[in-house]
């Protein structure tokens, strides 16, 4: 019964394996426990249509959470999408579909895209940071985390050290966020003249409603680099400050 | 009185006359809907038009994983809805993660955070799909196949499902049911029918039937076999709950995809089968939450309206 239920589960998230296994059924089969009759039943599914169904489901269910999560990212990546998304399946076929765990994995499995320079859209890697901080909000504990945070105070009470408080996210933009996020969300490409410069975008998810604002550059670099865990020599009155804001909190 | 005390006391009711796990102990409620994101706004504003509410109650948590000491993470704003609709409704639990019919083990932790939901929002009944949602992965570990997959009818099979609904009914002592499954594909060779399985296996385990009318209505079609003959042969006496919903067409076939309002055929298979149920506690609406922009509240409150109609006829007895 295992045997059967991990060939049927492998050849509805694959199209090419079902032609394979159509082609040349010794090869695949010989590669899960089956009964004679769990192998006649492999081989005549595949060659149903509703087979095909099941695949175009498959992909249909876990382009979903991809889809909904990344909007923009998915935009952006246009044509390219399916490809990556097939990739991204190849290399994770286990999924447990929940949707925070799927989305972080896609975007983990971007990020190293764009590293080995596959995929070379210059606005990817900051929209994506966008999207991805805005689901961490969406799946946030968020009251627990406060609570958290309340009852560690007392313990850094007086500590320089510190780090940015876990509902605030700092992100760097190349092009004006608010124009090029607002193109993105209405499916259209921005101009490649779009608004250039440095911009720093704080997203701030304490309340019940995250909130974004711009901030100056000196302000966003500096809370970047707490947020990266850099240990700052601060004045005493600039630890205070930044503690004040709500923006960072202190650690032992 | 308020709805939730009558509710309280019709539980109270039934339960002193039948095992609280037994089918027939759970309540009568009427017309439900399945909750989904889009209806936050809905819900509150027509309270009148619903009796109860159906909940996935896998929408309301996050699921870190079985090698996570703290696996379960409820989300906080779901959460709060859910606390307030729970004060002013009764509430069934459509789950989808017990994957009932696979092959590797029950996920026992599932089943406790499901009865830890049931403590704190005291289901009406609960139920899940006859279907398997988990396979044993290459490195050990259980995965989702990215779609529940149908079982197939057999004797190994049905002993495996019935034992475990007997598991799922010693954790859980309220009703619990299982809804029959679309498939897209046929398996040949199998030992029964899919509805000699399900006789067979309420007979044996005491687990009621959540008769999904459109899965029904979806084989059929794509099947080409007769849905009414299908409803005929079944024991309806063990149907408790009736999904309805919409599909459309993708990729060749009629999937079950919840796409906005019933189609007519679901509601000529509704008002046969409302007629024959005698047990019949609930009739719930679903739709995909992409959907509600095209429906928009009237939409909805249409389809609740018919199936209240529907409802309205069933025999005093029931």
């Amino acid at each position: 019964m295992m045997g059967f239920q991990q060939a049927m589960c492998d050849l509805v998230a694959s199209p090419d394996l079902c032609m394979q296994l159509a082609e040349s059924p010794e090869e695949v089969l010989s590669r899960y426990e089956l009964s004679d009759r769990d192998r006649r039943r492999l081989l005549a599914v595949v060659q149903q249509p509703g087979m095909e169904v099941n695949c175009s489901l498959y992909r249909a269910n876990r382009i979903t959470p991809i889809y909904n999560l990344l909007p923009c990212t998915c935009f952006l990546l246009g044509d390219s999408l399916m490809k990556e998304a097939v990739e991204f399946w190849n290399e994770f076929g286990e999924t447990r579909l929940q949707f925070n765990e799927e989305v972080e994995r896609f975007v983990a499995f971007l990020r190293r895209r764009i590293a080995l320079g596959i995929l070379s859209n210059p606005l990817l890697a900051e929209v994506l940071a966008y999207e991805l901080a805005v689901n961490e909000f969406r799946f946030a504990a968020r009251l627990e985390i406060l609570a958290g945070l309340e009852s560690a105070k007392a313990a850094a009470a007086g500590s320089t050290r510190l780090k940015l408080h876990p509902l605030v996210r700092i992100l760097s933009f190349s092009r004006e966020p608010y124009q090029l996020l607002e193109l993105l969300e209405k499916q259209h490409r921005p101009p490649d003249d779009l608004a250039p410069g440095e911009f720093w975008l704080l997203l701030d998810g304490r309340n019940e409603d995250f909130e974004t604002r711009l901030i100056p550059s000196e302000i966003g670099r500096l809370l970047a680099e707490i947020g990266a865990g850099a240990e700052l020599l601060l004045s005493n009155e600039d630890v205070e400050a930044l503690v004040d804001s709500g923006l960072t909190v202190r650690v032992r | 009185m308020l709805v939730r005390q009558r509710y309280q006391m019709m539980i109270t009711e039934q339960t002193a006359v039948a095992d609280a796990d037994d089918v027939s102990s759970a309540p009568a409620l009427g017309i439900g809907l399945l909750y989904n994101g889009a209806l936050t706004e809905f819900v509150p504003s027509n309270l009148d038009v619903f009796d109860y509410i159906s909940i996935t109650p896998d929408l309301f948590w996050l699921d870190r994983g079985p090698r996570n000491a703290e696996r379960y993470e409820e989300l906080e704003g779901w959460i709060e809805t859910l606390d307030w609709i729970a004060a002013r409704r009764p509430i069934v639990s459509h789950n989808i993660g017990l994957s009932i019919g696979t092959a590797s083990s029950l996920d026992t932790a599932y089943l406790e955070q499901i009865d830890r939901f049931n403590q704190r929002y005291n289901f009406a009944w609960h139920s899940d799909h006859l279907s398997f949602a988990q396979v044993r992965g290459k490195n050990g570990d259980d995965h989702h196949p990215g779609l529940a997959c149908p079982i197939p009818y057999d004797r190994d099979m049905l002993d495996l499902v019935a034992g475990r609904v007997e598991l799922v009914k010693e954790r859980i002592p309220i009703p619990f049911l299982l809804e029959n499954s679309v498939y897209f594909v046929d398996i040949p060779e199998q030992e029964m029918t899919e509805v000699e399985f399900l006789n067979e296996l309420t007979r044996r385990s005491g687990c009621g039937l959540l008769l999904d009318l459109h899965n029904l209505y979806t084989n059929a079609r794509n099947h080409k076999f007769d849905a009414f003959k299908f409803i005929d042969d079944l024991d309806l006496s063990t149907v408790i709950e009736i999904h309805i919903a919409g599909g459309d067409e993708f990729a060749g076939m009629y999937t079950d995809s919840h796409a906005g309002p019933c189609p007519e055929p679901v509601w000529d298979l509704l008002s046969h089968v409302i007629l024959r149920t005698p047990n019949l506690r609930g009739v719930t609406f679903e739709f995909h939450f992409s959907y509600y922009p095209l429906m928009q509240e009237a939409g909805v409150l249409a389809q609740l309206e018919r199936a209240r109609e529907q409802w309205a006829r069933r025999p005093l007895t029931n």
